[in-house]
């Protein structure tokens, strides 16, 4: 409560411009408040791998706006957050693709990036950029400096970003399958943290 | 290990994206009470980039033109100054 920033508290310089796809989509009853919370985190961890000039809101509002558009339909049996996570991932993907098929000119927005459904194998660019591997390399530096002072943290991210399994990780680090669930979870609180703090766009 | 940087990066997010779908509601409000916000509040910056945007207003650019008008009105009014006078 003491931290609580409210709109109405903000200086009259800053101001509501509009309605946005994922307001629409909460008015609509395809989200709750905390699914949107939770799509808040997710798409400021995927807009780690693009450019600064996209923000994490570009990419969440343009993933409502294919769903609500149509372009993108929930399967059955996959919730709409899920849902929504895998539409940012995919565009993510597709915004590299038609970055590197421009020889690095870049989309103008998310809007111009084309609307393909990609597979899951194809979500693995074969070929990326040096842009991209630079980006990532700086964005796995940005999330390790948020554990700096959690080994066990930074253990298992090194581990997830091997591709190791739980097991292999405990293994590897003599880690107890007790202190694998509590540093994951650590973790995850970590992320949400980070991923709903406010900063301005 | 030789891992190329973003297969690695999209791994480690594809986990980590599944953890946060997989939080319980409870979990998510935890954390944002913990930052101190309110998302069921009207205007909570909670839901700031998601349900609404703001923008910043120009005011900054707006004292610098005020600056330079004001500059320029002075160097206007030196000019019209008679030669010997001097400033009060």
């Amino acid at each position: 409560m003491k931290n609580s920033i409210i709109l109405a508290n903000l200086p009259q310089g800053i101001r509501q411009v509009s309605k946005l796809p994922a307001r629409r989509a909460l008015d609509a009853g395809l989200v709750t408040e905390t699914d949107l919370l939770r799509l808040k985190a997710i798409a400021r961890l995927h807009a780690r791998g693009l450019p600064s000039v996209i923000s994490w809101s570009d990419l969440l509002q343009e993933a409502f706006t294919r769903v609500l558009e149509g372009s993108r339909q929930q399967p059955v049996g996959v919730p709409m957050v899920a849902f929504l996570a895998g539409v940012m991932r995919s565009i993510k993907e597709q915004y590299w693709r038609q970055y590197r098929k421009g020889a690095g000119q870049q989309p103008k927005s998310l809007a111009h990036v084309g609307d393909i459904k990609l597979q899951e194998e194809e979500l693995t660019d074969p070929a990326p950029g040096v842009e991209r591997q630079l980006i990532a390399v700086e964005a796995m530096a940005a999330i390790n400096e948020l554990f700096k002072d959690d080994l066990p943290a930074r253990q298992i991210i090194a581990a997830l970003y091997e591709g190791l399994t739980a097991e292999e990780t405990c293994s590897t680090y003599a880690m107890s399958t007790t202190d694998y669930d509590s540093t994951r979870k650590r973790i995850r609180r970590a992320l949400i943290r980070a991923g709903l703090r406010f900063e301005p766009l | 290990m030789n891992t190329r940087p973003d297969l690695g990066f999209e791994r480690l997010l594809s986990a980590i994206t599944q953890d946060i779908i997989d939080a319980s509601d409870e979990e998510i409000l935890v954390t944002v009470n913990e930052l101190g916000l309110r998302p069921e509040m009207q205007g909570s910056v909670a839901l700031f980039g998601v349900t609404f945007v703001m923008r910043r207003s120009n005011r900054r650019e707006q004292l610098v033109v005020k600056a330079t008008k004001s500059s320029t009105d002075t160097n206007a009014t030196r000019r019209r100054r008679p030669k010997g006078d001097t400033p009060s």
